[in-house]
């Protein structure tokens, strides 16, 4: 049975738990709002992008622009046979199952496809994420570090031209990126998405046949293709980052929320039991008194 | 509306423009050119520069940074990294930020070819895009880069000449 005073310690220490877990889900509320707006903000750009990318490798393979594609660095495509892994984590911890459960999702991917006999190669953003696949010994090629501190279009196209420069060198035949979908502040998916090489033609949505048409490039469509691929690539991962934000944003403010709860209901068991306690030593201060007087009149 | 077309400028923090014009005018990478409306579709890529635009007889100037603009149907689509209009310009700052980047750029002794030097030339022109835009330009830069490779037949120029000699030429 604890004294009085360790249980009021207790509360008090509870208490002060729970005053720093509903700031921290304050603060996250309020970034996960601004993490919000930026995907919002983000998305005409990613569109037309899209879009643009689609004019320029053009909106029907003939066979003449087949060569054009099997010709470009870029735009080729190999059998897949190495692969590298892009793994969004956040540095921080605290925000529930949202680091734990894209480390499993990645690991899995991983050892599915060394089952099915590729070579893979891990690229990591994150504190969380690094430490966990370094733990495992994994093959990890390049930790990307300090993402989350500035992050905006030129920190992707910085992980961008990383990612793709084994590609090119004809190391690497795909890239895939596993990152947690923000869907709402409750609810996180994680998601693996093979970001490069870019998707069959076929699902590349094709143009309504009206808005085929010939358009004039201006330099030539190669060079236009050199610097739009990396484009589309940056925006993927910068879509990708900021998802993967509001994500962690919207686990902490949850994990917070119930720890602020379940402090709650800490507080209130330990305030039962210190009251139990304190009616427990009147009752027994009582009995010594009445004891006392009992004694004296014998 | 024939003698209109959209102009919509998207950057990464969404869309910062979208207007009705009667006249537009991007530098691309080979150079400025000039749309109105009933233009033939073209696909530009663009260089850091000035974008400026005719609403109602008056004559609007902004800042892009390094880009692409599809024409098609009296639309214009500008994607670009960066923009800037004269309102929202910082003169204080973007003086700063030229002098930083020049510093670096004089003190540079890596790969003049690579990601870094190119990333700090880019920081430069788009200072100094901005003071131009501001009405204080500064001197001709020396220094110019493009991301693309651009074969000088695609320029209408003499082979062996590349942008980056062009530029330089009104310096020697």
């Amino acid at each position: 049975m604890p004294s009085l005073k360790d249980i009021r310690r207790r509360i008090g220490s509870v208490k002060s738990t729970q005053k720093i877990t509903r700031a921290m889900k304050m603060v996250a509320g309020a970034r996960l709002n601004r993490a919000q707006q930026r995907i919002t903000a983000l998305r005409p750009y990613a569109v037309k992008t899209h879009e643009v990318l689609v004019t320029v490798v053009g909106p029907a393979p003939e066979e003449g622009e087949a060569q054009v594609e099997a010709q470009h660095p870029l735009l080729v495509r190999r059998p897949e046979e190495r692969t590298l892994l892009l793994v969004i984590t956040s540095d921080r911890g605290l925000c529930g199952a949202f680091n734990s459960s894209i480390a499993k999702t990645a690991e899995r991917l991983w050892r599915e496809q060394e089952a099915e006999g590729k070579t893979v190669k891990l690229a990591t953003i994150g504190r969380k994420g690094r430490d966990y696949f370094r733990r495992r010994k994994a093959p990890v090629h390049h930790v990307f570090e300090g993402v989350w501190e500035r992050l905006d279009i030129e920190k992707a196209g910085q992980v961008a031209r990383e990612l793709l420069a084994p590609f090119l060198r004809g190391e690497v035949d795909a890239i895939y990126v596993v990152y947690n979908e923000f869907k709402s502040a409750m609810s996180q998916r994680p998601v693996a998405e093979r970001l490069f090489p870019l998707e069959d033609r076929g699902k590349v949505a094709p143009l309504a046949e009206g808005a085929q048409r010939e358009f004039s490039f201006e330099p030539s469509r190669e060079a236009l293709l050199e610097r739009l691929v990396p484009m589309y690539v940056e925006v993927s991962i910068l879509r990708a980052l900021l998802e993967s934000m509001a994500s962690e944003l919207g686990a902490r403010m949850t994990a917070m929320d119930s720890a602020t709860k379940n402090a709650s209901e800490m507080i209130a068991s330990l305030t039962l039991q210190y009251n139990r306690a304190r009616q427990a030593a009147i009752t027994k201060e009582l009995m010594e008194i009445i004891g006392g007087a009992e004694a004296l009149k014998a | 509306m024939a003698d209109q077309l959209h102009l919509e400028i998207v950057t990464p923090e969404g869309l910062r423009l979208s207007e009705q014009v009667n006249e537009l005018t991007a530098p691309s990478v080979a150079g400025e050119f000039g749309v109105l409306p009933g233009h033939l579709p073209v696909f530009c890529a663009l260089a850091t520069g000035i974008v400026s635009y005719v609403v109602r007889g008056e004559r609007h100037r902004v800042a892009v940074g390094p880009g692409f603009v599809e024409v098609a149907d009296d639309h214009a689509v500008l994607l670009t990294d960066r923009f800037m209009t004269k309102d929202a310009l910082d003169p204080v700052r973007v003086r700063l930020d030229l002098k930083h980047a020049d510093e670096k750029l004089d003190r540079f002794d890596g790969d003049p070819s690579g990601q870094e030097y190119l990333e700090l030339v880019e920081a430069e022109q788009w200072a100094a895009i901005q003071l131009e835009l501001h009405g204080d330009p500064p001197p001709p830069l020396a220094r110019t880069i493009s991301r693309l490779h651009i074969a000088p037949h695609d320029l209408g120029l003499a082979e062996g000449i590349t942008a980056d000699e062009i530029a330089e030429e009104p310096k020697s």
